[in-house]
């Protein structure tokens, strides 16, 4: 039998895991040294767990009546969903899937704009900690046209404070294990726009629901049974297709927003890279 | 002597690709070593075009190539079994049950049922050489060649890599022709063959470019550090994670540093990187050479890769390059030769930029060994006598 309750969490429990959940990335970030939530960020977290508890659709919904002719209504309806389920399902599985990958990309700019904001406050603090190091605008190029000329600027110019001595070479170590060395007293760095990055066209792929996949059969009972739906999908296409295309006129302008909003990550990391490297240069490394 | 016959969804002068772009050369190549070598294909221009005739029907010359092209299939958007195949079903050996949308996918991709008609029933004193491995042409031609099937998967590894049409495909050919030692090796994981079954066969590259990387630099307006990469921005080339490293590299050491691009289509680079990234676009031939030639370091990100064009001409300029340790291929390519280094995190990639970066000597040294490697393994010369042998011998 078909069950007609959810089989999920009630909210209250998903709220208490969501709760316990927050406590912990909270302590995290406090163990990574990064300054306590404000306000803003708070209301992200909330609107982002509200996003977690609605982003499933469940077209089983309790169907229940007390009165005896209710019951026999409510039996009828269970009946025809039943009924229906080989066409509504996977309508609605589609919307999930959809909704799953856009609130992870939703949860993912979350964490990429924590982080920019992050970096900000870093370059701030560096900023104010070097008085004078801002007196010069940040090259609107970049560093590109700064030093050094000719092909053989290259080796001869300091690109990197931590490039300045020469790689031990002739001593019998592989190069390779020379960079794995070197790379262990590299800072760690994150990149959380490269998991948005990955992550929308899983929601592009899935952004169009479609309610006209393949109705076929291999014998003939089972072509017999695709032809009865294909003739029941047909009828109920004045009902079924208006809500879809609904739905997937939303799904595009909300891939679009999001695809939108990694852009604009995009062109802030780029703007405070800048400013990092410039307040490198002016703090005088990488000249 | 039987006729080689590559079977390749599209093939002509205006046709782009790697696959499509190697089963020319090769073809040229297994000319010019005497073998009777002919290409079948569809009417249609490339994958970055509309499913729908480009070239004539009908026999063509290419490079001195006897060239036949079929009538190429619209796409279809259901399970779809082709005529020829269905019409021989007694005779084939029986499919397995396949998942619907790996069948779904055969189905969307180019085709032409008059080119499979032809493999069935033109088959005899051909040996089939079927490039590259996920298309329709491929799978379905492969069936109906039967022992005269060879592949040249052009493989990587990506998810159709492990779909069960490929894998079954890939058992039952006579021969698999790898471009590199690293491809081998994945078809013989993904798939477990034999491993008498998987030939490194190569690829070749045109030896005869010389770049001029003054000039470049001059043109271009270019001083300093320079990196480059050569590609498209596809899924798997990984040019987001290359981006994202370069800027945060440049941040962190804020040292004068160009990066040029050069390939089909934009790279998406934010309007705040414009200083830090040079995208050229798709340029002529001579002034990709000269870009290798001008770079300090080729930098390639990629992880799908069967051999990588792009790297073997950056060596055969001289240039050190530096790679994704996840690509098994252009890593390997890397080892064997010492032209260059291999990042597998972002540390790594920084360490060995600083390296190399801050040692003219070293970069040369690197670059010349690069240099060595692709003048000895990339001969197309070579590369169609080992095809040969593979196929006929």
């Amino acid at each position: 039998m078909m069950s007609e309750q959810p089989a999920s969490l009630g909210p209250a429990e998903v709220g208490a895991i969501l709760e316990q959940l927050r406590t912990e990335v909270r302590a995290r970030r406090l163990a990574r040294g990064v300054a306590a939530e404000g306000p803003l960020e708070r209301d992200l977290g909330r609107a982002l767990d509200e996003l977690e508890l609605h982003r499933v659709v469940s077209a089983h919904w309790p169907l229940t009546a007390r009165t005896l002719p209710g019951r026999v209504v409510a039996l009828v309806n269970k009946i025809v969903r039943r009924a229906l389920r080989w066409y509504i399902n996977p309508i609605v599985e589609q919307q999930n899937a959809y909704n799953d990958a856009a609130a992870r990309a939703l949860r993912l700019l979350a964490d990429a704009y924590l982080d920019l904001g992050e970096q900000l406050a870093e370059v701030r603090a560096a900023l104010e900690a070097t008085p004078g190091a801002d007196e010069r605008p940040p090259h609107a190029g970049g560093p590109s046209g700064a030093a050094a000329g000719g092909e053989q600027a290259a080796g001869g110019s300091r690109p990197a404070a931590g490039a300045s001595e020469s790689p031990a070479r002739g001593e019998g170590v592989p190069l390779q294990e020379v960079v794995r060395a070197r790379a262990e007293a590299e800072p760690p760095a994150r990149f959380p726009d490269l998991a948005l990055a990955e992550q929308l066209p899983r929601v592009s792929e899935l952004q169009a629901v479609s309610a006209h996949w393949a109705l076929v059969g291999r014998r003939p009972h089972e072509q017999l049974i695709a032809l009865a739906k294909r003739v029941v999908r047909q009828y109920l296409r004045w009902l079924i297709n208006p809500i879809v295309e609904q739905q997937n006129a939303a799904n595009a302008a909300l891939t679009e927003a999001l695809a939108s909003l990694h852009r604009l990550d995009a062109e802030r990391r780029g703007e405070i890279a800048r400013l990092r490297a410039h307040r490198r240069r002016a703090a005088g490394h990488g000249q | 002597m039987d006729t080689i016959t590559i079977v390749v969804p599209w093939f002509g002068p205006d046709t782009a690709g790697g696959a499509e772009t190697q089963a020319r050369q090769l073809a040229a190549a297994i000319r010019q070593q005497g073998a009777p070598v002919e290409v079948w294909t569809t009417d249609g221009r490339d994958s970055f075009a509309p499913p729908e005739p480009h070239y004539r029907t009908g026999p063509d010359e290419v490079d001195g190539v006897p060239v036949r092209r079929f009538p190429i299939l619209p796409p279809t958007f259901a399970p779809r079994v082709p005529p020829p195949v269905a019409r021989r079903a007694a005779s084939l050996p029986a499919l397995p049950d396949f998942p619907e949308r790996e069948l779904l996918q055969l189905g969307w991709l180019a085709s032409s049922d008059e080119l499979l008609e032809a493999v069935a029933s033109e088959g005899d004193g051909r040996q089939f050489l079927f490039v590259p491995y996920p298309f329709p042409t491929t799978f379905w031609g492969a069936l109906l060649a039967g022992e005269r099937a060879h592949l040249l998967p052009c493989l990587h590894d990506e998810p159709y890599a492990r779909h069960a049409t490929f894998r079954w495909m890939f058992r039952r050919v006579r021969r698999v022709l790898a471009n590199s030692r690293g491809e081998a090796e994945l078809a013989l994981r993904l798939y477990d063959l034999p491993p008498e079954r998987v030939v490194v066969a190569g690829e070749g590259i045109d030896l005869t470019p010389r770049g001029d990387g003054a000039a470049f630099r001059e043109r271009r307006g270019i001083s300093g550090p320079l990196l480059m990469y050569a590609g498209r921005d596809a899924p798997g080339k990984n040019v987001p994670l290359l981006l994202a490293y370069l800027r945060e590299y440049w941040a962190r050491r804020g040292g004068p540093l160009t990066f040029v691009r050069t390939g089909r289509g934009p790279m998406g680079v934010p309007e705040s990187l414009r200083g830090l990234v040079l995208d050229l676009g798709d340029v002529p031939h001579q002034e990709r050479h000269d870009a290798y030639a001008a770079a300090d370091v080729y930098v390639h990100a990629s992880t799908y890769e069967s051999f990588s064009i792009v790297l073997m001409e950056a060596w055969l300029q001289g240039t050190p390059a530096l790679v994704n340790a996840a690509c098994a291929v252009t890593r390997q390519a890397v080892e064997e030769s010492g032209g260059g280094l291999a990042f597998g995190s972002f540390a790594e990639f920084a360490a060995a930029l600083d390296v190399l970066l801050a040692d003219a000597e070293l970069r040369r040294e690197l670059g010349e060994r690069g240099r060595a490697y692709v003048l000895e393994h990339c001969r197309w010369d070579e590369v169609a006598r080992r095809t040969i042998a593979a196929i006929l011998g």
